[in-house]
């Protein structure tokens, strides 16, 4: 009998989570083939262990191939954080940009560029990094009334958003000091990214990740509602604020790297869910590598697509997440 | 099952309980007795969801203590508590994409330990409560596809796989229709008479109440009215005093126990037959 299956959706989230892992090297591939030139499959091979050609190789190696990289972790990254807030806030609407997380990302950027215009890059990375978890501290502690629910999380996290999204705001309109980088950052960009962004993020992404997968069970019972949770044994509002620094650590780290990316970590855990069901501990990896897999296009078409110019890849994933989204909810209601 | 019956599983030691600036529940001291069936009642608001949660601990009381088995309840690991005591809310949230199979399932989380796999115990655990809750046919079904009825039997099923001797129910007949209403109270009786599982639960008819509980407590305003056996408490006066409105209480000729109806007083609409 079916009832008899330790975790139905386990076994069948395997063939999404090894095509959707298949999907991501392909599209590494492809994305590191592609650009000013396009090299062969063998090309970047060998490129990739440095030998051939020492021009190639420089550009696999170098250039290319850091930045797809940056791109598959930044993608993951949104994507679970996307997935915690959704599950933590029992929203579809759960969203480190909606919430708030990226905002205050936003305006500790920008106001570290203003205050320390000649620093740009080293001052702007861990300004936003640590502008990502005020804000979501501040979200936690404005929500916080003896426990958090998540309606109230959720008002709080759009409230911090746009407050902080205005302060950005008016600290660019009243400063005199703004440049290009400025503008990309805000946009969300991968221009210029190499393997120092790389040693930023992988470490966030793979203990962050890690803890989000370990965890993930827990937000199947969270979804039954506090009262429920509880009397299953969890303790609630500890499992939530881990849930909520976990998600933090994952949206200031990719912040920080890549500057203000929209709607992944809105998409992708639905269409995650569209593919496995419900149960998180399959959606939390699948939208993983499902996230890294959108930004790794996405970043290779706004590479490619007014070449030899770059659009910021932020421009890219909300001109197709835009849509998506709304062909999601007019398809799942 | 350890201690015997009659001993007490839960005492309440002048708890009270605050809801925002409404005290929901107060200074009440009463005990959960081992073995017992028990249904609260009282009109809405009178406080009955409110004790239900602090024995689940879902709530903790303002001020006086929980105890259970002479423990107060904060003080337990609360997945020890859940191995023991089931609770099921009036109306529980779940996402309408689980399937009652997973949801069964998320009653084993008690019994779960860090990073182990499910193992055969819960396998049969989870196998014998969707059995006995009558819902191993859906088990592949998805909740948003369910009816009121069916749904409640998914969670009751989740409740049942926590194997615990305890079970609190909120409400847990409000959405069945009379033909599962009736079997989800023998099926507690059931498991009352074979596994000595005690029930602690909220009823909104009284009638169902005095047949099903070995004792009924009468809450009003978070304090307790009456206390004792239902052919004792469930009196015409009683009842009336509790809920305020005039009700007429009669006897089940076959099993001696207490129905309680409205005296409506309808006007007299006359003959049927003045309709064309």
């Amino acid at each position: 009998m079916a009832t008899s299956r330790p975790s139905p959706r386990m076994i069948r989230a395997a063939p999404a989570l090894s095509g959707a892992a298949l999907l991501l090297v392909l599209a590494m591939l492809l994305a590191v083939s592609v650009g000013a030139f396009l090299l062969t499959p063998s090309e970047v091979l060998r490129g990739l262990i440095e030998r051939g050609d020492p021009v190639t190789a420089r550009i696999v190696h170098d250039l290319r191939l850091p930045r797809v990289m940056i791109a598959a972790l930044v993608g993951a990254n949104l994507a679970i954080a996307g997935a915690l807030l959704q599950g933590i806030t029992r929203n579809p609407l759960g969203d480190p940009h909606l919430l708030g997380f990226s905002a205050g990302a936003g305006l500790f950027a920008v106001i570290a560029i203003d205050v320390l215009p000649a620093t740009p890059t080293a001052i702007v990375t861990p300004a936003a990094f640590v502008g990502s978890l005020v804000s979501a501290a501040v979200v936690y502690a404005l929500a916080w009334r003896s426990g958090i629910t998540p309606v109230r999380f959720a008002l709080a996290g759009v409230a911090v958003a746009a407050l902080f999204t205005a302060l950005s705001t008016a600290v660019l309109a009243t400063s005199d000091r703004f440049t290009q980088s400025v503008l990309a950052f805000l946009a969300g960009g991968l221009y210029g990214s190499g393997w120092d962004e790389v040693q930023h993020i992988w470490p966030y992404t793979l203990i962050a990740g890690a803890g989000a997968i370990v965890m993930a069970d827990n937000l199947n019972v969270l979804a039954l509602g506090d009262d429920v949770a509880r009397s299953l044994g969890m303790r609630v509002e500890r499992v939530r604020l881990g849930l909520v620094v976990v998600a933090a650590l994952l949206t200031g780290s990719a912040v920080a790297v890549a500057g203000l990316l929209a709607f992944i970590g809105l998409m992708v855990p639905h269409v995650a869910r569209l593919a496995v069901g419900g149960d998180y501990r399959a959606v939390v990896p699948l939208s993983a590598l499902l996230g890294a897999l959108l930004l790794v296009l996405a970043d290779t078409l706004a590479r490619v697509v007014i070449a030899p110019v770059e659009i910021p890849v932020g421009i890219v994933t909300a001109v197709l997440g835009a849509p998506a989204l709304l062909l999601l909810i007019r398809t799942r209601t | 099952m350890t201690a015997a019956r009659g001993t007490a599983v839960f005492e309440l030691r002048g708890a009270s309980a605050r809801l925002g600036a409404h005290l929901a529940v107060r200074e009440l001291s009463l005990e959960v007795r081992r073995g017992e069936v028990t249904a609260i009642l009282g009109p809405n608001g009178s406080g009955k969801s409110t004790l239900l949660r602090l024995l689940s601990g879902s709530l903790r009381p303002t001020t006086g203590a929980v105890l259970f088995e002479g423990e107060p309840l904060e003080a337990l690991a609360p997945k020890a508590v859940a191995r023991r005591v089931a609770y099921l809310p009036q109306s529980p949230i779940a996402p309408v994409d689980l399937t009652v199979g997973e949801l069964a399932w998320r009653g084993r989380y008690p019994h779960r330990r860090w990073l182990t796999a499910a193992g055969e115990a819960d396998r049969r655990a989870v196998e014998t409560a969707m059995s006995l809750a009558e819902v191993d046919e859906l088990a592949d079904r998805t909740l948003g596809t369910l009816s009121g009825g069916e749904r409640q039997r998914a969670w009751v099923a989740l409740a049942l796989a926590q194997e615990p001797d305890v079970l609190l129910l909120d409400e847990p007949t409000t959405f069945l229709d009379i033909g599962h209403q009736a079997d989800l109270l023998r099926l507690l009786a059931r498991l009352n008479r074979d596994r000595g599982l005690t029930v602690v639960m909220v009823l909104h008819d009284l009638s169902q109440a005095a047949h099903a509980a070995d004792r009924v407590i009468g809450l009003h305003d978070g304090a307790v009215v009456f206390d004792g056996a239902p052919t004792e408490v469930l009196t015409a006066e009683g009842v009336s005093s509790l809920f305020g409105t005039r009700v007429r209480v009669m006897l089940d000729p076959d099993s001696g126990r207490p129905v309680v109806l409205p005296a409506l007083d309808m006007p007299d609409r006359g003959e049927a037959s003045t309709h064309p």
